[in-house]
């Protein structure tokens, strides 16, 4: 894959795979850490990208274990700080106040499902994905996806009622 | 609700709608927030979440992936540069176990086993040099030895 095809076809998946990095870390820093980690190790194997069927099931999957490979090994992410990132850094500082609030909201949801229902959660209502794509990036049957997905819903709709009938804040 | 948007909820929870009816089902939900709060809140939350964004130009990515990319190849491609040579070694090695030197040259070749030979010389010229001086001291013995011979045979003869 050649550098104007990495900017066309796999610069774009990088607000993806930062939502799911988010979904997984719920830090801003660490996810946007991820995603320069993930796009290295996209880079150093371009040459063998275009035999990927599908990019974005598959960008995710590699993003998925590099996170699962950082919390076996709890390295901190450390990388230096240029000119242009400082001014990124103090812009988006603006807009941190929302996005911690819709964190919080997304991070309660997570955390009231098990851990198979966290990843199903996570790439169907938050990243989109059909289940067969979801078969691809998890390794899970159709039927696993389907009951794990359903039992999912099952307990937002139950975490939804509470509020409602507790009037409890999101 | 409407009774249609009502049966496409109805189908979420039992997590059977396809990606579109999601989608409508959320844009419905979207333009109409008056409904049912806690739902609308839901599905906005993770729409809005679907659709955030790092903040990362693609020039400041692109640029520390082209600094990273031919360093850390070079790197690989050194180290299996590396790693083939030492493997070559090994297998010529192997192949060729004692290729051209002869054991006399190698040993000859360490400085120990010279000091060594050397100090051997010394040790053996040291006991040659003992003998010696023990033979001339048994020299009277035997002198002596011979004397008594000669003076027995004289007395048989008288």
């Amino acid at each position: 894959m050649t550098e104007e095809n990495f900017r066309t076809d796999i610069l774009p998946l990088k607000h993806r795979i930062y939502a799911y990095a988010l979904s997984m870390t719920f830090d801003r820093e660490k996810a946007r850490d991820i995603v320069q980690e993930v796009f290295e190790k996209l880079w150093r194997n371009r040459e063998k990208l275009h035999t990927v069927d599908n990019l974005e099931a598959w960008t995710i999957r590699i993003c998925r274990n590099h996170i699962l490979d950082k919390m076996k090994q709890k390295v901190p992410s450390i990388h230096s700080i240029d000119g242009a990132e400082v001014i990124q850094i103090a812009e988006r500082s603006r807009d941190r106040l929302e996005e911690k609030d819709l964190i919080e909201k997304v991070k309660k949801i997570i955390e009231y499902l098990p851990e198979k229902q966290r990843e199903i959660f996570r790439l169907r209502e938050l990243q989109g994905f059909n289940n067969y794509e979801i078969q691809e990036i998890l390794g899970l049957s159709d039927n696993q996806v389907k009951v794990n997905l359903f039992r999912a819903r099952k307990k937002i709709k139950e975490l939804l009622l509470q509020k409602i009938n507790y009037g409890l804040q999101a | 609700m409407d009774s249609r948007h009502r049966a496409l909820l109805e189908k979420y929870w039992q997590a059977e709608t396809s990606i579109k009816e999601e989608q409508e089902l959320l844009a419905y939900l979207q333009n109409n927030q008056n409904e049912d709060g806690e739902l609308t809140h839901y599905f906005s939350a993770v729409e809005t979440f679907r659709e955030t964004k790092v903040d990362l130009s693609d020039e400041v990515l692109m640029q520390r992936l082209i600094k990273s990319g031919p360093k850390s190849r070079a790197i690989y491609r050194l180290i299996w540069a590396v790693a083939a040579s030492i493997i070559l070694l090994f297998g010529l090695r192997a192949i060729y176990p004692t290729s051209s030197a002869t054991p006399g040259v190698e040993l000859a070749a360490n400085p120990e086993t010279s000091q060594a030979l050397a100090l051997t010389s010394q040790m053996l010229m040291l006991v040659s040099t003992e003998l010696n001086k023990m033979e001339l001291c048994t020299y009277p013995i035997s002198e002596f030895g011979e004397t008594m011979d000669k003076i027995k045979s004289e007395n048989k003869e008288l």
